[in-house]
């Protein structure tokens, strides 16, 4: 019983660096501060930010959606891999979550293009100005966790030898942080593609 | 050269933190009033108000600024010496790029200074417009000469993450923070396309976001600075 | 794992489908909102293994998820108004 106490007060533990956890947290918070300027901007514009929205493709939303889930589903199963030691295993979910992951860039971009040749602007008004805004700092968020991801998937063809527990708080850290695109993704989303007046 | 005056200018160049982030804080944001700077939609009249109203104020605040923002190097050196310390290393790459990133970010503030300044030589003499693009300038340099204190910042919590001790020398929290904070300032590469709202000069993100989180920084780790270099004086004096 | 992921697919199916169907109009945003709430739960539960993990980084997720979703909800229902 008590044992089993010790044992559950033990796995309260967090996955990767607390340092890294700190980042997250103040970037989460930055994104707080960013949704709330977006929130209260709109508040005095709906009209403006509504007829910005519908221009939106909530479709190819939907579809990046899905990637990121999926993608930090693979990061996740990779972690769960690497902690039971199999890194075969581990090299499969971080190669199939990368390549799902980079789709995510793919049609950002051609969603950029597609606004860019419609003649949407980051100065165009205020809308499109936190639509590039706020989808571009994610944007960049995102593209940093791709190069995170993989500096792990090198670093693990890299390892030699059985101790790896290097290799498991850097791989824990990428895998929240990748984690924390994707949370940050999903509030993204509604509050800008699907956030319209119905009258 | 002895290991007690060895800490005695490594004590003097940590002291050049402090110093810097006041005389910053009384000279560049009060007497300069950039708490916050005049936003990009100010108009014209604002703009020779605030040149010709406040000369004299103006050309101190900028012209000590100018004199002391120096300090933000020397205090760099101290920062190299502790990174050297953390990777067991003598002038190691990682704290040569933090002082030069140090040095490029002492730049931006002289530039930025040296704009104003010149505005304030003789704002009777110029048109609006003409004391407009200096402000101008002076805050694209500054801000957009962000990135050589991003690589600092980013090598120094490299270097500080790697520090062997127990605990390290800088907490990782900091370093990461500071990480965190260089980032940030990609930001405000969407300067350039506002004059008002958030991203603007003086917005909320670009102003008060992002020199805030950059003066808390310099505040704290000019105090742990502090600290690790007289840890570093107790390791190495002989108990 | 894949039980989190699965649920967070059939969550994200479910407001695809919410959003194309306009017929229940009025409260198609609170309902994609929860939706939404219940997802960022689920990520940093799950996949970010705050479930198991200490308390202060899941506190701060949490209120932080709240909060947000109850800032975006209360802008929606305001602006509903005007």
């Amino acid at each position: 019983m008590t044992a089993e106490v010790v044992q559950a007060i033990n796995r309260r533990r967090l996955p990767g660096d607390e340092g890294v956890w700190f980042f997250i947290v103040a970037d989460t918070m930055m994104f707080a501060v960013l949704f709330s300027v977006f929130i209260f901007s709109r508040n005095n514009a709906v009209e403006l930010f509504e007829q910005g929205r519908m221009t939106l493709s909530v479709s190819v939303g939907f579809f990046n959606t899905l990637i990121l889930l999926s993608s930090s589903a693979l990061v996740a199963l990779a972690v769960v891999a690497a902690r039971e030691g199999s890194l075969r295993e581990t090299q499969r979910y971080l190669q199939a979550g990368i390549a799902i992951g980079a789709l995510f860039g793919v049609s950002k971009l051609y969603e950029y293009s597609d606004k860019v040749s419609a003649g949407y602007a980051i100065n165009t008004n205020e809308f499109y100005m936190y639509y590039f805004a706020l989808t571009g700092i994610h944007f960049f968020h995102y593209l940093a966790g791709m190069i995170i991801l993989i500096v792990c998937l090198v670093k693990l063809k890299r390892l030699s030898g059985p101790d790896h527990a290097g290799y498991q708080v850097w791989l824990e850290s990428a895998g929240c942080y990748w984690h924390m695109v994707d949370l940050l993704w999903i509030v993204l989303f509604p509050m800008i593609y699907l956030l319209q007046v119905t009258v | 050269m002895s290991k007690s005056s060895h800490f005695k200018q490594l004590y003097f160049c940590a002291w050049a933190g402090p110093f810097f982030i006041s005389t910053f804080l009384v000279f560049w944001a009060f007497m300069g009033d950039f708490l916050p700077p005049l936003p990009g939609a100010a108009p014209i009249e604002e703009i020779t108000a605030y040149f010709r109203d406040n000369t004299n104020t103006v050309r101190w605040g900028m012209a000590v600024s100018m004199t002391f923002c120096i300090t933000y190097l020397v205090w760099a050196l101290a920062i190299s010496r502790i990174m050297d310390f953390c990777l067991g290393e003598v002038d190691s790459i990682l704290s040569r790029i933090q002082t030069w990133g140090a040095a490029f970010t002492v730049v931006s503030i002289y530039l930025n200074c040296g704009m104003i300044l010149g505005a304030a030589y003789r704002p009777e003499a110029l048109d609006g417009t003409m004391l407009r693009l200096a402000y101008d300038l002076g805050w694209v340099f500054l801000d957009l000469g962000f990135f050589p204190t991003t690589l600092q910042m980013c090598a120094m919590g490299v270097a500080f993450l790697a520090d062997p001790r127990q605990p390290k020398l800088i907490p990782k929290w900091l370093s990461w923070y500071g990480i965190w904070v260089g980032l940030m300032f990609f930001a405000v590469l969407l300067m350039p396309f506002f004059k008002s709202g958030p991203f603007d000069r003086a917005g909320l993100l670009n102003y008060w976001i992002e020199f805030g989180i950059w003066y808390i920084w310099c505040a704290v780790l000019s105090v742990y600075v502090l600290k690790a270099v007289k840890r570093l004086e107790s390791e190495s004096s002989p108990a | 794992m894949i039980r989190a992921w699965l649920i967070l697919v059939a969550i994200t199916t479910m407001s695809a489908l919410f959003v194309e169907q306009q017929a229940l109009e009025q409260i198609t945003v609170p309902v994609i909102l929860v939706l939404a709430l219940i997802k960022v739960r689920l990520i940093f539960l799950e996949f970010m293994e705050l479930r198991t993990g200490p308390w202060l980084p899941r506190l701060i997720f949490e209120v932080w998820a709240v909060a947000v979703i109850l800032l975006i909800m209360g802008n929606y229902l305001g602006a509903y108004s005007v």
